[in-house]
């Protein structure tokens, strides 16, 4: 896809539209992160379209996508965690991207473009109509989704660090 | 099919178009009744955010309206604030400008025509089936739209809503090494957009000629993409003659006149009392003559003379449009020469300006009025895909007349296609597909 290899190690990509109310979830999550050193490689904000996930995450041996998610019956602020590298996301299923977070996955499968492992942090979200405050319940899960992705990261690498020393 | 006495389709929300928006066409006795295109826009929203802001704020602002194509906004934002502040980004900055909006064209371009649009073409559903059936296709579309995504991400700082653009220029020039790598990448990008022209041509088209106004820019000197003068010509055919009107931009309210319609947050507008189009049909009407002579050729051989009508062959002008992009670029880079700075000042000013540009899908307008205290007073956007609204809804009334004998499903996939040939970028981050076909 790219001349640009990714170089492996680990990446942390939010999805979502500040402007959006709840949409902003994740970016909120990745502020957070930001702000505290974030133990990732590299971080991204992007929009959920499929091909720059696919450039985002390609080679990484981690990545954690953070989206806002809608659940059916929902629970605003509820946080998910799905392990995608190995499981399909049903199109138009749990996120607010459903078909290009969806799509990616799966093009991804196809091409050979998905990362070592893949997992998504998704925030249940309560209003995604034109807006730029979150509402209380999601506001209140950001922390705790932004905790949940530093531990994934922090896994990784003691993991990486067992198999082959420090980074 | 359904010969019931009343017929209503009814798409709750488009698929593979940029955001959200939902079709309703209802037949009664054989003739199409009405067609609407209901579509969810937010630059209404965004104009009275930007009230207020101080005038540097609508560049990074304006950028969030749409994931797809930030450097028009971006672009279009800073010409027209600097407009107001009696400020010209002229020389090497303006050619990184370009550059960036070449980047945008690429990606955005590359992005529809592989992804969006070739499945309808080929009779597949969706990206992801024509991947699997042709990998090295998809992967092609996928090298090619990432050469945009790096111009962006060199030029913009990253690939979706740019950081490193700034009134008067750029925050941070980029290095040797960066340029050099971008050319490299344009050299394969380049043979891949010569692929792309030859494979699109060779696609079967439906049969639909349209009878709109075409509006666009126009330069004297080359293809316009980030300037120009706003050119009317009364359709899309060359045989209409010379242009209806050419007008300055700062009097571009006073020939384009948006109007509320109730089925739709986005406004729908006329230009000199007439329904036209904007986008890459507009354009070629208006500037193929512009491009060099050997893509004009090549353009032939693809079967797109100096004019094209049918909206289902704008592919292959997409695909043109790349590889001029493509080009443009790659002579950008070979004659870039470091400026002393990374931006020229803007210093605030109360006054009003004005600009136009070529987003990928079409003309986008933004007018400011800046106060004394250098804060927002106004703002104005007006985005293509609202201005193609009412072209693409009298568009759609033809093609389903033409097309009752299909059952409801077929019928509602073509209409769908059609739509796609606009692009529209119905900008947001949310769409959900609820698709429902009733019949009265």
């Amino acid at each position: 896809m790219s001349d640009v290899r990714g170089p492996g190690g680990t990446a942390v990509i939010a999805i979502g539209n500040e402007y959006r109310r709840d949409d902003g979830a994740a970016q909120a999550a990745l502020r957070l992160l930001l702000r505290d050193g974030a133990p990732a490689d590299r971080c991204d904000l992007t929009d959920g379209e499929s091909t720059r996930l696919l450039a985002l995450w390609r080679d990484r041996d981690l990545a954690v996508v953070i989206d806002a998610v809608h659940a059916h019956p929902g629970e605003p602020g509820r946080i998910h965690r799905l392990d995608l590298a190995q499981a399909a996301l049903a199109s138009g299923g749990a996120t607010t991207h459903g078909l290009g977070l969806g799509e990616a996955v799966e093009l991804g499968r196809v091409l050979g473009l998905l990362p070592s492992r893949l997992v998504v942090v998704g925030i249940e979200g309560e209003r995604f109509d034109w807006g730029e405050q979150l509402t209380p319940a999601v506001a209140a899960a950001v922390p705790r989704a932004a905790a949940l992705v530093r531990e994934l990261l922090e896994d990784e690498r003691r993991t990486t660090e067992r198999t082959s020393g420090p980074r | 099919m359904t010969h019931s006495s009343h017929r209503l389709l009814s798409v709750g929300s488009l698929a593979r178009v940029e955001g959200e928006g939902a079709m309703h066409v209802r037949i009664r006795d054989g003739e199409v009744e009405s067609v609407q295109l209901s579509i969810y826009e937010p630059p209404r929203f965004f104009e009275a955010l930007l009230r207020g802001r101080r005038y540097h704020e609508p560049v990074d602002i304006t950028a969030r309206i749409c994931g797809i194509c930030p450097v028009a906004y971006q672009m279009t934002a800073c010409q027209a604030i600097e407009d107001a502040c009696a400020v010209t980004v002229d020389g090497q900055l303006a050619a990184l400008r370009r550059l960036l909006y070449c980047g945008e064209w690429i990606e955005s371009h590359t992005l529809h025509i592989y992804l969006l649009h070739a499945p309808d073409f080929l009779g597949l559903p969706d990206a992801l089936t024509l991947a699997r059936q042709d990998r090295a296709l998809v992967e092609r579309g996928l090298r090619l739209k990432q050469a945009g995504n790096q111009i962006m991400e060199v030029l913009g700082g990253r690939t979706i809503h740019p950081v490193n653009v700034r009134l008067g220029g750029f925050h941070r020039l980029p290095d040797r090494a960066e340029l050099a790598r971008l050319s490299a990448l344009l050299r394969t990008a380049r043979r891949d957009a010569e692929e792309t022209v030859a494979w699109t041509a060779g696609l079967d088209f439906p049969d639909l000629h349209v009878r709109h106004a075409a509006l666009a820019l126009r330069r004297p000197d080359a293809y316009a993409i980030d300037s120009g003068t706003p050119t009317l010509h009364g359709a899309l055919t060359a045989a209409a003659g010379a242009p209806l009107a050419a007008f300055p931009v700062a009097e571009f309210e006073q020939h384009v006149v948006e109007n509320q319609v109730p089925h739709s947050t986005a406004l729908q507008a006329t230009a000199d009392g007439r329904r036209y189009l904007t986008g890459p049909l507009a354009r070629w009407r208006t500037s193929a003559d512009r491009l060099p002579r050997d893509l004009r050729n090549l353009a032939a051989v693809a079967g797109i003379g100096q004019s094209c009508d049918n909206p289902f062959r704008s592919i292959v002008v997409r695909a043109i449009e790349v590889l001029w992009a493509v080009r443009e670029a790659q002579r950008i880079l070979d004659a870039y020469e470091p400026p002393a700075a990374p931006a020229v000042p803007v210093p605030p000013r109360a006054g009003v300006g004005h600009a136009t540009t070529e987003a990928p899908r079409g003309l986008l307008y933004h007018r400011y009025e800046i106060d004394a205290d250098g804060l927002v007073a106004a703002a104005q956007i007006i985005p293509p895909t609202s201005q193609n609204q009412a072209a693409i809804e009298a568009d759609l009334r033809a093609f389903v007349q033409e097309r009752l004998h299909l059952d409801d499903e077929e019928l509602t996939r073509q209409c769908e296609q059609a739509i796609r040939n606009y692009d529209p970028c119905i900008s947001c981050a949310t769409h959900f597909l609820d698709l429902t076909v009733r019949k009265d």
